[in-house]
């Protein structure tokens, strides 16, 4: 295990460099010169555009170059911003990315849930009608055009309905008398997720270590008092009606992500159950006897549940980059807005900046996955 | 001979496919006493399995049984609704599959399959299932402590034990053992058979044993029935299928299984190959391929008589007394 | 007979065994697939979008007068306020500046055709090249080729898109050859390459090897045909990402291509109509729903071709 782990980080480490490469070659081979758009621009004063070219070793050759880059990448210097000037990429990313995470790894867990819930419902119902229209709605949910289904959704639930906020991170009138600023609010709020999600865990691992009869009922009676618990701790602090207008912002953009990203897990797990439904052992689980949910939850799902997780833990990789279209809809301040936006803006260190770390979280999260699975399916622990 | 355990009635299955009904299992009919052990031997593709799959009813969907009655403790397994075959499943009538590896979920530890089992058919504690698992475990020769262990963590022996005690987990009065031995090796598969026999005598389990290896099922029963394209042929006590052999298929069976004792046969190689269960030939289904066949072979089928205490075959043209001996 | 033209008697001969299996397998193909009443769902919607292709050009010569109707420069100097509501004359209404929808909706979606076909293409060519030098030829071209399979699987697609967007200027056929490219390097090479690998050790092979055979020609005329099942499947896959990659990079304003249905969306944006869709409907409708429309159709047929290629999925 700790072989495979170190072969793994070596081997991420070489992929990494590459890719650092790779961006570094598109930024050389672009029409024009990175650089010089970046020294001519008006806003930076003569002194800093000199440090700047001394920085990228503009008078240096490209193999020297290539090396400045990757080492000021190391130390996690990706440049400072055209728009943000004098802002540093890299502060500019840790401000953004915690509300990424927030609406992906909400949406995703989710979607992942309730997308693997009837996944395994349509696959046991294989050639019936409700498969057939599971299905095809799914791929068109997949499919659709996301930028399109987010205003469908936001013209039902903020405009018509008018229950959730059209867009944007906060109500700026709520927090205009307020001595925080939102991101203290949001900071708070993401680690009370995080140490929800960390006591559920814990408990669904103790749980299963002693081994209890119905351990489910249980693992529900213990969240719902996490959750009260903590509803009651925000509540008590004085900031609940700031957290809570966080969490409005929250609930169309979580809502668009999970609709799409569940079709596919649930067509994924469809497959999944479907190659697994044809395993001998699923046949002699029915031969012993079991229950079908038993065979269905215990022997098919749990099986099929293998290339579900890695995708789950890709779909958390790629949060970044379906991120741009979501967020770019909602106004939600978070890591794909600001790659769009600097994209567009012509912001070229913040948008390669933003870029280079969207890379590297993919990568991160690719480790995570084969982690994962060797965790999950004992078959390969061993080897 | 005792009261049978169970008792098969004139059993038809037919499996629909796109090239026409295979007649898998042809009207057949076979006894199982209390703590028999019975061998049902032939070719691949003869029907053998799908004997097993009626019997325990877990036949795929394009399966029909057309006619015939199964009888397990004097219930009809066939007018058992679904719910209620499963729970007859296991707890009266259980099987070991011919590869252990792919029978067991490779996901779960061999003990929590075992648990699994009993506490979904019988009532008791958690707490009592595992006594259940280990005393098992114990039964069929293994450590307790490999129960705490995945399918693909033990070998290929413990495996198949494994599963032994995973089909006497409820205490079944048949267990149907489908090529209990194929993926083993020769030493590791005597000992496997003995485990069986053992546990057959001590149990009192009735175990009905399928292999295409004569040679397996001569160590483990006590009759054997001879199978061809879906219809049983013959069926007599082991020694006296091995000494006074009636049906052709029969001795072109043995003919292939050379033996150091009894009397010398002529080697007489099956040629051909085994029939389309689609089409398969008409009367006797052997006939294309029997050194001894004539006319009334091709049209009409030949009834299933008694040779002998226990004997019955379905030959035209049995193999007599006085050919045997020849060399 | 000379030995030549024996040869070549031989040749064309087998050709025609040729193309008569490859007929028969075709056409075995087409008889798995209609069972599959999802795939002929897709099919069906991309026929209809085909038939807008086709349709465009006949309307624009006969009905249509091209000063209105032009989807690019067209005016609808028949309706007073712009965007009009749907009318006889504009039966999905006109756009902020005055251009018929219906027009602009058929026009483009022969753009999005030839661009989910140039991407798929890119995508077979590349990943049947990657996938079977990479399988047969195996070592170091394998390793090399596999891991930079490795890093483009993992490059955040539409963020590299945006990127590549602003840094080089995309516009249609660009955008088809970098898509085609990054999904033909990607999961198709990999998959291909498993594939391959399988192929490699056939009997046949190996005989076509001994028999003096050079790797290309062993590469093109044994390897790649088998191959191709498969990368059509993954083809279904590209034009559906590649219809939807144009589309959101339309919509943010980034490509430079002058009518499609991710621009038509972009135009609707920024003339200020997205939060008022409900009374300009049509403004955001047809695009939408074409675009999810085309993108979903293609995904089916691409899933119902995978139940017929890939067995395991097959009804017992």
């Amino acid at each position: 295990m700790t072989g495979y782990l170190l072969r793994r980080l070596v081997q991420m480490a070489i992929v990494l460099l590459a890719f650092l490469a790779l961006v570094f070659i598109l930024i050389q081979a672009q029409p024009g010169d990175y650089t010089s758009i970046y020294t001519l621009d008006p806003k930076v004063p003569p002194e800093s555009r000199r440090a700047i070219a001394a920085s990228f070793g503009l008078d240096k050759s490209v193999w020297q170059q290539f090396v400045i880059y990757v080492s000021n990448f190391f130390q996690g210097d990706l440049g400072v911003s055209f728009r943000y000037f004098p802002r540093t990429v890299t502060s500019i990313i840790l401000e953004r990315l915690p509300r990424t995470l927030l609406l992906f790894v909400s949406a995703t867990v989710v979607s992942f849930y309730i997308g693997f819930v009837l996944g395994k419902i349509i696959a046991w119902r294989r050639g019936r009608p409700v498969e057939y229209v599971a299905t095809v709605g799914g791929v068109y949910l997949y499919t659709v055009f996301t930028p399109w289904f987010a205003l469908v959704i936001i013209w039902i639930f903020a405009l018509q309905l008018g229950w959730f906020p059209v867009g944007k991170f906060v109500t700026p009138e709520l927090w205009v008398r307020t001595t925080v600023n939102s991101n203290f609010i949001f900071v708070r709020l993401l680690l009370t997720g995080a140490g929800f999600l960390a006591s559920i865990f814990a408990g669904a691992l103790a749980l299963r270590a002693i081994r209890v009869p119905h351990p489910r009922q249980i693992l529900m009676a213990v969240s719902v008092a996490v959750v009260s618990l903590m509803v009651l701790a925000w509540w008590g602090s004085g900031y609940g009606g700031l957290a809570f207008d966080i969490i409005k912002h929250t609930v169309l953009p979580i809502l668009t992500l999970g609709l799409i990203s569940f079709a596919g897990t649930m067509l994924l797990t469809r497959n999944s159950m479907l190659e697994t439904l044809r395993e001998d052992y699923v046949f002699a689980a029915r031969a012993r006897g079991l229950p079908e949910n038993v065979v269905r939850d215990r022997y098919v799902a749990r099986n099929a549940l293998l290339p579900v997780v890695t995708s789950f833990v890709f779909s958390l990789a790629f949060a970044i980059d379906g991120g741009v279209i979501t967020e770019s809809i909602f106004s939600w301040p978070g890591m794909g807005l600001t790659l769009l936006d600097a994209a567009v803006t012509e912001d070229l260190p913040l948008a390669v900046g933003a870029f280079l770390f969207t890379g590297m979280f993919a990568l991160v999260a690719h480790l995570v996955a084969d982690v994962l699975y060797v965790v999950l399916d004992p078959r390969i622990r061993y080897r | 001979m005792p009261a049978p355990v169970l008792q098969v009635e004139e059993l038809t299955m037919h499996y629909l496919t796109r090239q026409g009904e295979v007649r898998a299992v042809d009207n057949v009919s076979f006894t199982l006493a209390q703590g028999e052990a019975l061998g049902v031997v032939g070719e691949s593709g003869c029907g053998k399995t799908s004997i097993a799959l009626c019997l325990l009813r877990v036949l795929p969907d394009n399966a029909r049984i057309l006619s015939g009655r199964i009888l397990l403790n004097g219930t009809d397994l066939l007018q058992l609704g679904d719910e209620e075959m499963r729970r007859w499943r296991w707890q009266h009538i259980s099987m070991v599959f011919q590869a252990a590896m792919s029978s067991l979920n490779p996901v779960a530890r061999v003990g929590s399959q075992i648990e699994e089992a009993i506490l979904v058919h019988q009532r008791g504690s958690l707490q009592e299932a595992r006594e259940r698992a280990a005393h098992l475990f114990g039964l069929v020769g293994l450590e307790e402590a490999l129960l705490r262990r995945y399918p693909h963590e033990l070998s290929g022996g413990m495996r198949q034990r494994a599963v032994i005690a995973l089909a006497l987990s409820c205490q079944p009065s048949v267990v149907v053992a489908d090529e209990p031995t194929t993926a083993l090796d020769v030493i590791v598969q005597h000992l496997v058979l003995e485990e069986l026999k053992r546990v057959q005598r001590d149990l009192h389990t009735s175990i009905m044993y399928i292999s295409h290896d004569i040679g397996v099922i001569a160590q483990v029963s006590a009759r054997i029935a001879v199978m061809y394209a879906g219809k049983i042929v013959e069926i007599a006590p082991t020694g006296v299928l091995f000494e006074h052999f009636r049906h052709r298929y029969t001795q072109a069976l043995l003919s292939c299984f050379p033996r150091l004792h009894g009397p010398k046969l002529a080697l007489e190689p099956l040629e051909g190959d085994p029939p389309d269960l689609v089409s398969p030939p008409s009367a006797c289904r052997f006939h294309p391929r029997c050194h001894y066949a004539t006319e009334i072979c091709k049209t009409e089928e030949p009834a299933f008589e008694k040779h002998g205490p226990d004997q019955f075959a379905a030959c035209w043209h049995p193999v007599q007394e006085s050919e045997r001996g020849r060399s | 007979m000379t030995k030549e033209t024996s040869e070549l008697a031989l040749q064309g001969h087998l050709w025609r065994v040729r193309a008569q299996l490859f007929w028969r397998s075709a056409s075995s193909l087409w008889a798995l697939f209609s069972q599959n009443k999802i795939g002929l769902v897709g099919l069906g919607i991309i026929l209809v979008f085909a038939l807008m292709v086709v349709g465009h050009p006949i309307l624009m010569a006969t009905v249509w007068d091209p000063k209105v109707y032009d989807p690019v420069i067209g005016y609808a100097f028949d309706e007073v306020v712009q965007p009009a509501a749907p009318s006889i004359a504009h039966l999905l209404g006109t756009d902020p500046v005055g251009r018929d929808i219906l027009s602009q909706l058929m026009y483009s979606a022969k753009a999005e055709f030839a661009l989910g076909l140039l991407a798929a293409l890119v995508t077979v060519v590349v990943g049947t090249g990657v996938g079977a030098a990479s399988g047969y030829l195996g070592g170091v071209v394998d390793v090399v080729l596999m891991r930079l399979a490795d890093i483009i699987v993992m490059m955040p697609t539409v963020a590299l898109l945006i990127v590549l967007g602003v840094l080089f200027n995309l516009n249609m056929y660009s955008l088809a050859i970098v898509i085609g490219i990054v999904s033909g390097f990607g999961g198709t090479a990999i998959i291909i390459k498993s594939q391959a690998l399988g192929l490699k050790v056939k009997p046949y092979i190996e005989a076509a090897r001994v028999s003096g055979g050079s790797h290309l020609h062993v590469i093109l005329v044994h390897i790649v045909p088998n191959l191709l099942p498969l990368a059509f499947l993954y083809m279904m896959f590209t034009v559906t990402a590649a219809i939807f990659s144009e589309a959101v990079l339309s919509f943010f304003g980034i490509l430079n291509i002058r009518m499609s249905w991710g621009i038509m969306i972009h135009t609707a944006q920024s003339a200020g109509y997205l939060l008022s869709s409900a009374k300009y409907w049509w403004l955001l409708m047809p695009a939408g729903l074409s675009i999810t429309l085309l993108c979903g159709s293609f995904y089916l047929v691409g899933r119902a071709l995978d139940e017929v290629v890939n067995p395991r999925l097959r009804r017992r």
